[in-house]
């Protein structure tokens, strides 16, 4: 079976390093650590801690379309233009399929954020260099929010590949995109149930438990004032990440099981 | 090798894709599956390749009637309907991938072969993306038998194919039935059909409408003959001639009957005409069908 995964997952690698649409977004990643500087430059005093929360930003912003436009790439190949059909014929089991695909994904955004952290680090390094008055940069914590931020991007994967079974590619896209953003204010849920009419109330409450909830997963700003979470903390956000997308991956299994080709 | 049961497919809300379908490959036989389109070939042969979940009936493969749980589609090569391949991948690569997703280790030399015998080996090197419609054809048959297979399910693999490119196609397809494989394969190009199979499954809207030996079918007289004199035939009382071409010296007859054929020689001769041809008229294959399917434009 591992053979048959690492197969799917290399494949799935060498799309994005041989499609030049994976160079469009480090392109824009080097366009994005200017644009950080930039910011910096405008705000008042807090330089380096503007560039570096954009550059963040930017860097998460980046990841998420990434796995938006990734997820639509292989289902067009996929699914419309059925290379699938071989691919299928030739596995025991279809679940080898997602799960390779995940895997490939996955390798894709670790590098894809590897490589952007590769540029903004030295590059706000270098701004702070520049600068008449210097900053700290919490260098240990900055790298653990792109950690974060991979995690983030990993359960994204699982998700947009969900949808991608269950809808077509540009509504799938187009929901994940939405769930995405709502998962980045899932706090906001929770805090209108408490200040809204019961049924509604419970409403709310449904989509804050089963949608993801991308919020545990920011870790931005604390990075930038260098303030390192708990074990306990970064221990609850793991297990969240494991649960939730484990769950979403056999749910896409079995969606993906039944599927008619 | 593959026995289908009582297949039925609707697709939804209730369109039939195939109704109560039954057939049987046995084992070194090559079948032709046709039918017009729309008739449900691919929907059969999907099925068959379990990519089709969701229906009624059975579907056994090689003594086994869980294909997929038996783990039986390793023995069977399968090239779908105008097949797409990664493009970013070279062949080689993309055999290696099949090799791999079939749990196989295949060495460079076979792949090369391979290649060859589907006349790839030299752009064995060069992305798909870059390939032809043809090209990408052969080698959807190329990754079809990576795994050496017993059975080899082929959805239209003349598709897209120019004159060289299919006959070289079918001659590997001939070469693989003397080395024993079991083919099954959808065409709509009934002359090749004639050539290679042993057997034509006909299907109609989802039904099975003939199931028939190719020799058989052969073997069936037409009952017509073609006879030719010198001059024109004139006030014959035969029934059931039709001149079907005429130059300076040569009148040509289709006859429906042997005995109104041999009579109406007997009686030109006799008139004194020279009696230049009489030839009883072979049918082809593509006759048959046509008549089956009662229509000449698609089948």
């Amino acid at each position: 079976m591992f053979r048959r995964l690492s197969s799917i997952a290399k494949i799935t690698l060498l799309e994005f390093v041989r499609n030049k649409t994976s160079y469009v977004f480090l392109f824009f990643a080097i366009i994005f650590i200017f644009v950080s500087y930039g910011m910096g430059m405008l705000s008042m005093g807090e330089y380096i801690r503007v560039a570096q929360n954009t550059g963040l930003f930017f860097i998460s912003l980046l990841s998420m379309l990434f796995v938006i436009f990734g997820i639509q790439n292989i289902t067009i190949r996929d699914f419309y233009r059925k290379s699938i059909y071989t691919i299928l014929s030739k596995l025991n089991n279809r679940y080898e399929y997602v799960l390779g695909r995940f895997l490939g994904l996955t390798l894709s955004v670790i590098i894809l954020i590897s490589v952007m952290s590769a540029l903004f680090l030295p590059a706000i390094t270098l701004f702070n260099f520049m600068m008449f008055a210097k900053s700290d940069i919490h260098y240990g914590v900055l790298v653990f929010a792109l950690f974060m931020t991979m995690l983030e991007m990993i359960m994204l994967i699982s998700l947009a590949m969900l949808f991608s079974n269950l809808l077509s590619s540009v509504l799938a896209s187009i929901i994940t995109f939405f769930i995405f953003i709502i998962g980045n204010s899932s706090g906001v849920l929770k805090i209108m149930s408490g200040k809204t009419p019961l049924v509604l109330k419970y409403l709310l409450l449904f989509f804050y438990y089963v949608l993801p909830n991308f919020e545990n997963f920011n870790f931005r700003n604390m990075a930038i004032y260098g303030i390192m979470p708990s074990i306990v903390h970064i221990i609850d956000v793991v297990i969240y990440f494991m649960l939730y997308t484990g769950i979403i991956l056999y749910l896409t299994s079995i969606v993906f099981e039944k599927k008619d080709m | 090798m593959i026995e289908i049961k009582s297949l039925t497919k609707i697709y939804p809300p209730r369109k039939l894709g195939i109704k109560d379908l039954s057939f049987y490959v046995h084992k070194g036989e090559a079948v032709g599956f046709l039918g017009m389109n729309g008739a449900g070939k691919t929907t059969t042969i999907k099925i068959i390749m379990g990519l089709i979940k969701k229906y009624t009936g059975g579907v056994t493969i090689m003594g086994h009637m869980n294909p997929i749980a038996s783990d039986m589609y390793k023995k069977v090569g399968y090239l779908p309907e105008v097949p797409y391949f990664y493009d970013y991948l070279t062949p080689l690569e993309s055999l290696r991938l099949y090799a791999n997703l079939t749990g196989i280790t295949v060495d460079s030399n076979t792949m090369t072969a391979l290649l060859e015998m589907v006349g790839l080996k030299d752009v064995a090197k060069e992305r798909i993306a870059n390939f032809s419609k043809g090209m990408a054809q052969r080698f959807g048959l190329a990754q079809a038998m990576i795994n050496d297979p017993q059975l080899l399910i082929l959805d239209e693999p003349m598709s897209g194919l120019d004159p060289v490119g299919r006959k070289e196609i079918k001659d590997v397809l001939i070469e693989l039935k003397k080395q024993g494989k079991t083919l099954f394969f959808s065409t709509h190009i009934i002359p090749d059909v004639e050539v290679i199979c042993d057997r034509v499954i006909v299907i109609e809207k989802g039904k099975l409408l003939m199931d028939e030996k190719i020799a058989n079918l052969l073997s069936m007289s037409a009952d017509t003959y073609r006879v030719s004199f010198n001059r024109e035939v004139i006030d014959s009382q035969i029934s059931h001639i039709m001149l079907t071409s005429k130059s300076s010296n040569l009148y040509t007859y289709h006859v429906n009957g042997y005995s109104n054929a041999e009579k109406l020689a007997s009686e030109e001769t006799h008139n004194g005409s020279k009696l230049l041809e009489f030839l009883e008229l072979k049918p082809t294959l593509e006759d048959y069908i046509y008549k089956t399917i009662g229509s000449r434009k698609d089948v």
